[in-house]
């Protein structure tokens, strides 16, 4: 009981770090927990409440987080403009491109907003690095279209040629074992390609609300 | 409530900027640990309102390298991070301390309305 108490405070504090500089947001916890070792190895034996009375004069994790803030100057992670963006483009490159042939741009235009989409992603301030590599490499983007489109002709039929003795029906240049692969694959990477924007939208929210 | 917030503020904006020196003169006397450092600050009325945002100080006071910090052994429990003044911190410390007395003894004055 006494144990968890500490585990959620210094859990909160993880949290509301969590864009941090990796070594600040080390040294910070680090010093921080030690800074509880050594207020409750003054009291053996507390109890609960005086475990919380140690935790309450150590200070909110979102106000020590804030002062971090300021004194490190880290800006405050935002839901704003350019984090919509990035997390709308993101997908539409990777959907709609293996989809749709546009009128104006073809194939370029998604494309390049998914390359605008990551460029953003990157630029916020607002995701962690593995967040954000997360984005990059599991929305596929751009890459979902040059997958599908390399691996569906590979499902086309070779007939044989007309006229010659041989000539038999046409035979399905793979297996139906490996038409479902590819199938599943397209699958696959649709629905990442959904889900990853999702989660990096649940994340970011979590963290600003 | 707007006016006690903005006093608040202004208190919270003052704190940040003297904390700090308060911070680098404690360890005038030698190196000690965060721990320490907290209850020492602490001990003096209305210096530190939550003892955990000393630690980003810490952090930031290394950065700008006023202060240094190495590992320690302790004997009781993990090794401890020991926090030492260094040479530029020595001589920031003792800039702030001429601006500050000149500052302090300008704004009793004032506020005695003695000044001006």
């Amino acid at each position: 009981m006494t144990g968890q108490l500490v585990d959620d405070y210094v859990g909160r504090l993880r949290r509301e770090t969590t864009d941090f500089p990796h070594g600040d947001r080390r040294e910070i916890v680090e010093e921080i927990e030690e800074h509880i070792r050594e207020a409750l190895a003054e009291r053996p034996g507390a109890s609960e409440a005086d475990i919380r009375g140690a935790l309450a004069r150590i200070g909110e994790p979102a106000e020590i987080a804030a002062e971090a803030r300021a004194r490190l100057g880290i800006p405050t992670p935002r839901f704003g403009g350019m984090e919509i963006a990035a997390l709308i483009l993101l997908p539409v490159g990777a959907v709609v491109a293996p989809l749709i042939y546009l009128p104006i741009g073809g194939y370029a235009a998604p494309i390049i907003a998914w390359v605008v989409g990551v460029v953003l992603l990157w630029v916020s301030p607002a995701w962690t690095v593995r967040e954000k590599l997360a984005g990059t490499l599991i929305v596929p983007g751009g890459l979902a279209l040059p997958l599908t489109l390399l691996l569906v002709p590979s499902g086309r039929l070779i007939c044989p040629r007309a006229g010659r003795l041989d000539a038999g029906p046409c035979r399905p240049s793979v297996s139906p074992t490996v038409e479902t692969l590819i199938g599943a694959l397209a699958v696959v990477l649709i629905v990442a390609t959904i889900v990853t924007p999702v989660v990096l939208a649940r994340r970011l929210r979590a963290r600003t609300a | 409530m707007v006016e006690a917030e903005r006093g608040s503020q202004h208190t919270t904006q003052l704190h940040r900027g003297v904390v700090e020196y308060c911070v680098l003169a404690l360890l005038r006397s030698g190196e000690t640990y965060g721990f320490d450092i907290v209850r020492r600050l602490s001990a003096v009325d209305g210096m530190v309102t939550s003892e955990g945002t000393i630690y980003p100080l810490l952090t930031r006071l290394r950065k700008d390298g006023h202060i240094r910090s190495t590992w320690r052994e302790s004997s009781s429990g993990p090794p401890r991070r020991y926090y030492r003044l260094t040479e530029e911190g020595e001589r920031a410390l003792a800039q702030f301390q001429r601006a500050w007395v000149r500052f302090r003894d300008g704004v009793d004055g004032v506020l005695e309305g003695g000044g001006a």
